[in-house]
This record gives structure tokens, sequence and C-alpha cells, in this order.
């Protein structure tokens, strides 16, 4: 991993706490404020992805699934935009389905890695499965015994296990 | 390609083509050296840091892939490992960073071999060695540009090798793991590769990452689709191929010591070579991770004598010992000053051919001397050459 790509990860991972800090201080509120980040980000990465696949991409064999990464990102992220204007409790049941979708793509990746016996597997692993156990714990508390207060904490603990492992990722020579 | 060819068959080509033992083992070991010269090895040295041949793995991991530190790694590459074929090369409806990648890409009998073989001949055995290493490479590393750039060098599931079994040939689909530290298993068509990055301009998309060590191993023969040719399926037969640069490398060898008058590409000392041809194309197919111990007896059989192996230490106790003024004389000198200014001619054609993947090449002539301080070693070098 380059120096520039470690102080991408670091701050991404800053970010998160950031956001998890906030959560917890805002509460309820907070998720609209992690949507429209989220909103953001996604607009931004799918707007990134266009231009690379018209300007580049298309080029190349294969080169169409850049494309429809980039229209299914910025697809979502105006959807997410949409969804922070609904009531608060579609934003977090989105929010918690995004996180619980994360999970299943690092999972995924874990399975690629492992199969290509690429060592990163194992951490790949673990964070997909934190993921999806963080959303399904949120869903149990949050929905099911109506304490939104606990929801809100238990998914800010969620993205502050995230951007830990991602400190470490950082950290690791 | 290897330290098999580039040190042991390079010897073998420089002895047919007329050089003695000595300059034989200069010449070979100077191509050798082009994959180990890295910034690692000249801080060590305290030599000029322009003069880096080569990346190793762990300074590739550790290298800015910012607009500077691409330019860097693409001076460095595209010069000694992937010459491009055509800097002019059109694409139709094609974004000019598109454009100046697909420019890079490397193949050989380009006009860049020419100007390379031409430019050691103005020069001394390092110069010859150096030039060596880059003309086989054009061969084993065609298809592949030496730019990180995943819609060039990207390569997909499509991967097939074409092995002997039972004296027919078969495809066989070639299995990629992300393994660095892990040996290939030809039995079985395993091999390690870099792994996928969707980041255009990710280390791992550097030259042949994306192939694994297949365009580095003689015997080979496989078909993929290249990233940037439109689902046109590539073949290449390494054990063919590899032949052909033996024979050019005799061809330019026998230009650069004065036996033929002129080098022009696409040109191949077939006569030269026809005695030794046989055991080379049987050596060249033989199917191996390494073919050191091949050719280093042929080489021997050919000198009839000893051949050294390759000592990365040899030449550098002299190299530190001389005094500043008398370093560019020593041998590690002289091959500082031959990289430079192959990496000054490469990265310079490139610059007028309106790419900026190299950086900037400012024309000593028309504005005088700006840029990288370690080239003002090779301006008086050509001052002093001049006035000789």
């Amino acid at each position: 991993m380059t120096l520039t790509q470690r102080i991408g990860k670091l701050f991404r991972a800053l970010g998160s706490c950031l956001i998890a800090w906030i959560l917890i201080r805002m509460g309820e509120d907070g998720f609209l404020l992690v949507s429209a980040l989220l909103s953001l980000a996604l607009i931004v990465f799918g707007a990134r992805n266009l231009i690379y696949y018209f300007s580049m991409a298309r080029h190349m064999v294969n080169g169409r699934s850049i494309l429809y990464i980039g229209v299914i990102a910025l697809d979502f992220g105006i959807f997410t935009l949409s969804v922070s204007d609904s009531h608060g409790v579609f934003t977090v049941l989105y929010l918690l389905g995004v996180h619980a979708f994360s999970g299943v793509i690092d999972i995924l990746r874990a399975r690629e890695a492992r199969q290509f016996e690429a060592p990163s597997w194992k951490i790949s692993l673990a964070e997909g499965i934190a993921n999806i156990g963080v959303a399904l714990v949120a869903v149990v508390f949050g929905i099911f015994l109506g304490n939104m207060r606990n929801l809100t904490v238990i998914y800010a603990a969620g993205l502050i296990y995230s951007a830990l492992l991602n400190m470490a990722i950082v950290y690791i020579p | 390609m290897q330290k098999d060819f580039h040190y042991y068959a390079t010897y073998c080509a420089a002895r047919i083509a007329g050089y003695s033992h000595e300059e034989g083992q200069e010449i070979c070991y100077s191509a050798q050296l082009v994959d180990w010269c890295s910034a690692t090895f000249l801080s060590k040295l305290k030599g000029p840091r322009a003069a880096a041949t080569t990346q190793l793995q762990l300074e590739l991991m550790e290298a800015r892939t910012d607009l500077v530190g691409l330019q860097d790694i693409t001076r460095i590459w595209a010069s000694f490992h992937f010459l491009p074929y055509d800097l002019h090369a059109q694409v139709k409806r094609a974004s000019r960073l598109y454009r100046s990648k697909y420019r890079l890409i490397c193949r050989p009998n380009g006009a860049l071999v020419r100007d390379t073989v031409e430019l050691a001949a103005k020069r001394g055995t390092q110069a010859v060695g150096i030039a060596m290493h880059v003309l086989a490479d054009t061969w084993a590393h065609r298809n592949f540009a030496g730019t990180p750039s995943l819609v060039i060098n990207n390569t997909d599931a499509y991967f097939y090798e074409l092995i002997d079994e039972g004296g027919q040939d078969l495809w066989r689909t070639v299995r990629f793991r992300h393994s660095p530290g892990a040996p290939d298993d030809l039995e079985r068509g395993i091999y390690s590769n870099s792994v996928y990055q969707w980041s255009e301009n990710s280390i791992m998309n550097l030259g042949h990452g994306r192939a694994g060590h297949l365009p580095d191993y003689s015997f080979i023969r496989y078909k993929y689709l290249p990233a940037w040719a439109g689902y046109e399926e590539n073949f290449k037969d390494n054990p063919t191929e590899y032949f052909k640069a033996f024979c050019q490398m005799v061809r330019a060898m026998e230009y650069l010591r004065g036996g033929a008058p002129d080098f022009t590409v696409d040109s191949y000392a077939y006569e030269a070579v026809a005695p030794w041809a046989e055991e080379i194309r049987r050596i060249l197919a033989r199917r191996q991770p390494d073919a050191c111990d091949d050719w280093r007896a042929l080489a021997e059989r050919i000198a009839g004598r000893e051949i050294e192996d390759f000592d990365l230490e040899k030449y550098q106790a002299a190299y530190l010992a001389a005094d500043r003024t008398e370093k560019d004389k020593t041998f590690l000198g002289a091959f500082f000053l031959a990289a430079m200014a192959h990496k000054s001619m490469v990265t310079n054609a490139i610059f007028r051919s309106g790419n900026l993947l190299a950086g900037f090449s400012v024309d000593f002539s028309a504005k005088g001397f700006r840029g990288i301080r370690d080239y003002r070693r090779l301006l008086e070098q050509e001052k002093g050459d001049e006035t000789r």
C-alpha cells in the first residue's frame, strides 16, 4: 500500500469515527446527516466511474463493468438523497440495509481472495460478518424493541469497529 | 525475461556476434544489472538516483502514484523493460490520456529499438548490455505498457496455456493466485499474478503484473485477451519469439562491434546462430522455471571455459573506492551514465511525441541545462567526448 493510500484510508477511518461521535451526540437526527453524506459519497463515486468509463474504460475488455458500477452507484446516491427526506425510521432502515449489504460484499470479496490464496481474506471475512452482525443487532434492538437510542449507539459502535479495522490495515507493514 | 536469458543467453549472443570472453562477460553483466539497479542499490553506492533502471517490489509498494510518481515509474519501466513500439499510434475516438497510454504499448521492432542500438554504438560494453536487455524485453513484454494502467495492462479470466499432453497440443485454463511468495506451479498451471484493482493507476496494473510471470518464461505458449485489443485474442508463442530475440541480439551486436555496416529492425542473424540453433530451441522449449543451468552449459561450450555467475557485489568496491572525479570511469560509473543516456533518449522521444506520461524533457541545445541534477554528469561526459 502506498503512502497516499494509507493516508486516504486513515482519513476515511477518522471520518467514520467522527460520524459515529455525531450520531451518539445527535441521536436519531444524526441519521439524516449520515444519509446525506452517504448520498454525496455515492454520487461522487458514481460520477467518477462514469467519467472514467467514457474517457478510458470503454476501450477496455470488460470495461462495461465500470459503466455498470458507475450507474448503480449514482442511482443509489440519488435514491439515498430521496430517502433522507422521508420519515426517520425509513432512513434508519435503509442505512442498516446498506450496512448489511456492504457486509455481504466484504464476504464475497473474502471468498474471492481465498480462491486466489490472498492472505487478506480473513480480515475481509471478519469485516463482513461484523457489518452484518451490527445491522442485525441494531434492527432487533431498535425496530423490534423500539429503542432508537440503543439502535443509534449500536450503529455508531459498528462504524467505530470498521474504522478501527481500517486503521489496523493502515499500520500492517 | 529472467537471469537465464538476460545473463547467460546474452553472453552466448555476444560471443556468437564476435565479442571476446571478457567483453561478453561485461555485456551480460550489464544486461542483468538492469534488473538490479534500483534506487535502493544506488543509495547504497551513493550513485545518481536518475540512473535507476528498475524498482524493487518493496519500492513499488511504497511508490507514489500521483503525477510525479507516475512519471518516475514510467521513465524507468518504459525505458528499460517495456520500450514503446509506436509513439504516434492512432486510436479512433479516444481521449488524449487513453491515447498517451496506448502509445506506450511495448512491441519488438519499433523505431526506438533502432535508436537504442545506435545510442549504444557510441558507448562501452555497459551500454551494449543495457541495449540488449531492452531489446530482449521488447519480445517478452510485447502488448504491455511500462506505466500503471488498468485499461492497457489488465487481463481477465480468458487465459489459456497450450500444453503438450502425450504428444498432443491441448489448451488448459491458466489459474492465477495472488500469492507473491509462492512459486508458480508449472505442472498444474497455477501462476501468481497481481491483484485486480479497478483504480486506473494502481501499481498492480504496471506492465505484465496481471499476467504474472508468464511473459518471462521462454517455454510457454498462451492465448489471452489484451485489455486494449477490442476482444481480439492474442496468441503468444514464447519459444519462437525468444529465438527471434536471440537472433536479433546477435544481429545488433554484430553491428555494435563493427562487424555489420548498419542495424535495421526486423533483421536476424539466423546464419551465425545456425550451428547452435537446435540446442537453443531445445533450451527455450524445456518446461522449467529457470533455465540458467542449460544456458550456462551452452555458454561454456561456446566459450570453451567457465562462465562466472552474476555477482551483484562484483564492481561495488571499485566504485566506492574511486575518487569523486574518477567514479564515472569505473565499471559501475560507466553503467550509470549509459543508463541515464538511454533513459534520457527514451524520455525525450516520448515527450516530443506530445506525451507527458514520462515527464518533461528539455532540449539542452535550445534551453540549456534544466531539470534533474544527476544528468549534469552525463552532460559533462558528452562534452568531454566532444573535446576529445
